[in-house]
């Protein structure tokens, strides 16, 4: 019913506060689920030492990185990356959801608030970008619902469990 | 011909790594406004900003060449290999002094280096290059040497007060 979807859509919130140390347990349902990850750059980490050394060098270390929140509990990642010298400019964001909240929308949504968030917190930055496999139609989707506008296909761009990928 | 050696009838060029002594030759295109430009960045007004260019970037740099013409150096080509899943592309750049433009050196560099590069590094795929798209006589030169426009990126790099589009072939 339309009451039930409005308190759903209240709940999905994008804490501004950094990760955390103690998120840990929470990072873990996404960053070492290989059904998550085989979208994403990264490779899943399997083990707690593994998942931990990438919540500390890469989340909490990162320049923008935030978790994506359900009443309060991380339940993914949003990260942005501004660009150095003339591309300073842009930047490109990404993210990754637990698989359990796919396919309700809040991906979408909480990249709506990022985008704001950032061309708010960061002057300078006047393009973001993002960069998504060809055969990654979900997230696809998302960015189009999103706003963002697909430019082109580039082929060969990144390498993924030993093979090359074509990504948008 | 001899081999390492590429170009037209009238003008062939040699690869060679750059050294400290080319500084007075690397500024007649690194001082140049009209070079600068198209390239993003700031004219050169002093031989040191050149030493250390040539210190600081191209003699550490994992492929990088002076273009030569009958020995001088005219212009530089370089390949930077992207890090971790980015390791299978590379990024092309090159610049080149004003009055070597339109007489197919650019083209006969690309040409040379573009093989170089994929014997080198193995696991290389793709080659790369950003250009911006009022640099016409640069587009000509990467499709003449085969190189596809995949997507002009909007507003990607600032410069001069103002942002630029930015083609990625």
């Amino acid at each position: 019913s339309p009451s039930q979807m409005e308190e759903k859509k209240k709940e999905v919130c994008i804490t501004l506060r950094p990760f955390e140390l103690t998120d840990l347990s929470d990072v873990m349902a996404w960053v070492a689920d290989d059904r998550v990850a085989q979208w994403c750059r990264l490779d899943a980490f399997h083990s707690r030492e593994d998942a931990q050394s990438f919540l500390e060098s890469s989340l909490i270390a990162h320049p923008w990185a935030r978790p994506i929140c359900l009443s309060g509990r991380p339940i993914g990642q949003m990260t942005f990356k501004q660009g150095s010298d003339i591309e300073r400019c842009r930047g490109e964001i990404g993210y990754a959801l637990a698989y359990e909240h796919w396919g309700k929308g809040i991906a979408t949504e909480a990249l709506k608030m990022a985008v704001n968030a950032i061309f708010c917190g960061f002057p300078e930055i006047q393009r973001i970008d993002a960069v998504v496999i060809d055969w990654n139609v979900g997230s696809q989707k998302v960015l189009e619902k999103a706003g963002f506008v697909k430019e082109g296909l580039l082929r060969k761009y990144r390498l993924k469990k030993g093979e090359t990928l074509d990504m948008f | 011909r001899m081999a390492g050696e590429e170009g037209t009838g009238e003008l062939s060029i040699s690869f060679r790594p750059l050294e400290v002594e080319d500084a007075d030759d690397v500024m007649a295109w690194k001082g140049d406004p009209r070079v600068a430009q198209f390239c993003r960045w700031d004219t050169y007004t002093c031989r040191d900003e050149a030493v250390a260019f040539i210190q600081n970037f191209a003699v550490h740099h994992e492929w990088c060449r002076a273009i030569c013409v009958a020995g001088r150096p005219v212009g530089c080509i370089s390949v930077t290999i992207g890090k971790d899943e980015a390791r299978c592309r590379g990024l092309l750049k090159y610049e080149l002094a004003h009055r070597c433009w339109g007489k197919g050196v650019a083209t006969s560099a690309v040409r040379l280096a573009v093989p170089a590069v994929f014997r080198e590094f193995l696991r290389l795929e793709r080659i790369e290059a950003m250009v911006i798209p009022e640099n016409k006589g640069s587009m000509r030169v990467l499709e003449k040497c085969g190189f596809l426009r995949e997507v002009i990126l909007r507003k990607y790099e600032v410069g001069e007060g103002r942002l630029w589009d930015v083609a990625l072939f």
